[in-house]
């Protein structure tokens, strides 16, 4: 798979901040809850390359998946005052909303995403093209080395339940892993994401920035 | 768990467990966060946690490693983007910014002291469209009047001044957006449902649902993504809205999350404020989209 990068044009590079939770990037959010055109332009500038990476994968013709980003930005203005720059980084809100709307679209389409192939045997943050574009800050570095680690069922368990939105008993069924432990992969691979964000966010508010 | 830091001062001391003991407050909120029922829809006993595991959920989705995207934007992509969201505020305007509930505009097109006109002819060969553009030039709560009458089939109609509002924006959006007009089922209200996907907006026109006394109950709309309420315990909060005076109101919808594709529209009568599940014990109206 994998073709040549392609990084979404105009997408520019501002959207990994190096300092994602300075007072002006707090402030980012609010200004978008509050309807300042002007913050929503920034937002874009910043995050439309993650936000289109992120919905790519749901089809081949520019135009819908230009569709689909635009439903992710409307909803990243209407949840906009909800966003606690304690809970996660500007980049993991988003991408968190972005979800939502792929993996609705995904399940309306009737589309039983298996994503793009398993990449099980590319470890991450290697010669991922993909990857390279959602570099997105430290948060985001953090959840990825956690997916790295992830193997075996654990990590095709997540993989159904995070990246395509299979529900539980959908995973159960297709891999022939009992419920019960699917449920419990799940629950501990991201408890391990949540505990990593958490000590993550610990360490900055202790001073690192 | 608990010190449910929300805002959660804190550089410690959440004091999760992340122990391979099972926790039933943690798989249920691991389970609601990949199911798609967290962040902004609550389950009201665990709303904190979902919120932590959603958000777990999200930056493992944004971690996951994929292929690049054979896929590119289009040139403006962008600002096209930026024009879209902008348009949205614009539409909303004043009253979800406050965060007040939604106001209720009462439709005046046959009331009232009259002041201006416009003529049939402008107006009757609209399809929704045409109407919506016409409308473009006029205040929102005059608009919502002309639009009522227009897809009434009114022949001509008279309006009261509006104070100004943006509408141009809004209703060039919802035109652009790919509006739709569903009509109330059978059995319910008279009105329909001017609903577009694309821009996750639109309004409601209801006549014959009772007046309703705001602190005793309230009505809510409710936006369901199938046409089977009963296979979706979690459809859309379309907001809480009053029915003060008889004949037609037009309240616009005020949808707390992304639909998608709306599939029905139903309203229940809640308690003051709404709730966030509904028992669904009082259904008043109910619109099939398909």
């Amino acid at each position: 798979m994998l073709g040549e990068q392609s990084a979404p044009s105009g997408a520019g590079s501002a959207y990994h901040s190096m300092n994602p939770r300075s007072a002006d990037d707090t402030a980012l959010l609010i200004r978008v809850a509050e309807g300042d055109p002007g913050a929503v332009r920034e937002v874009l500038s910043r995050y439309s390359a993650l936000v289109w990476s992120l919905a790519s994968g749901l089809s081949k013709d520019p135009h819908e998946v230009e569709d689909v980003v635009q439903d992710i930005f409307v909803d990243v203005w209407r949840s906009a005052k909800r966003y606690d720059p304690k809970m996660a980084s500007e980049a993991t809100f988003i991408a968190t909303i972005a979800r939502r709307r792929v993996i609705d679209r995904r399940r309306r389409a009737g589309r039983r995403v298996d994503p793009e192939p398993l990449e099980e045997e590319l470890a991450p943050g290697e010669n991922d093209p993909g990857l390279r574009q959602v570099e997105l800050d430290d948060e985001a570095a953090q959840a990825r080395e956690v997916v790295a680690q992830l193997t075996g069922d654990r990590r095709r368990v997540l993989e159904l339940s995070v990246v395509s939105g299979l529900t539980h008993r959908e995973i159960a069924a297709d891999t022939g892993i009992p419920l019960g432990t699917v449920k419990s992969h799940i629950r501990r691979g991201l408890a391990e994401v949540t505990e990593r964000l958490k000590a993550r966010r610990a360490a900055l508010e202790e001073g690192a920035i | 768990m608990n010190g449910s830091g929300a805002s959660g001062n804190g550089s410690n001391g959440h004091g999760v467990k992340h122990t391979d003991e099972p926790s039933y407050r943690d798989t249920l909120a691991a389970l609601a966060a990949t199911e798609g029922r967290g962040l902004y829809t609550s389950v009201h006993l665990v709303e904190r946690e979902i919120e932590r595991y959603e958000l777990a959920v999200g930056a493992a989705f944004a971690a996951w490693p994929r292929g690049g995207a054979d896929v590119v934007p289009t040139d403006g992509f962008e600002e096209r983007v930026a024009e879209t969201v902008i348009g949205q505020m614009t539409l909303v305007g004043g009253s979800r910014r406050g965060g007040q509930d939604l106001t209720v505009l009462r439709g005046s097109a046959t009331a009232g002291a009259p002041t201006g006109s416009v003529s049939a002819e402008q107006a009757v060969p609209a399809p929704l469209a045409g109407a919506l553009k016409l409308l473009g030039a006029l205040g929102w709560f005059a608009a919502a009047a002309l639009l009522a009458v227009v897809l009434r089939g009114g022949l001509s109609v008279t309006l009261e001044p509006e104070p100004a509002r943006p509408l141009d924006a809004q209703v060039a959006a919802l035109e652009a957006g790919g509006a739709t007009v569903t009509p109330w089922a059978d059995g319910g209200p008279a009105g329909d449902v001017v609903w577009s996907d694309r821009l996750n907006s639109g309004f409601m026109r209801i006549d014959g649902l009772e007046r309703n006394d705001p602190t005793v109950s309230q009505y809510q709309l409710w936006i369901f993504r199938g046409t089977d309420p009963g296979t979706e315990a979690h459809p859309v909060d379309g907001g809480v809205f009053d029915v003060r005076e008889a004949g037609e109101v037009i309240v616009p919808i005020d949808a707390k999350l992304g639909v998608g594709s709306a599939g029905l529209f139903a309203v229940t009568i809640e308690r003051p404020g709404g709730v966030v599940v509904s028992s669904r014990e009082q259904i008043v109206a109910v619109a099939f989209r398909g």
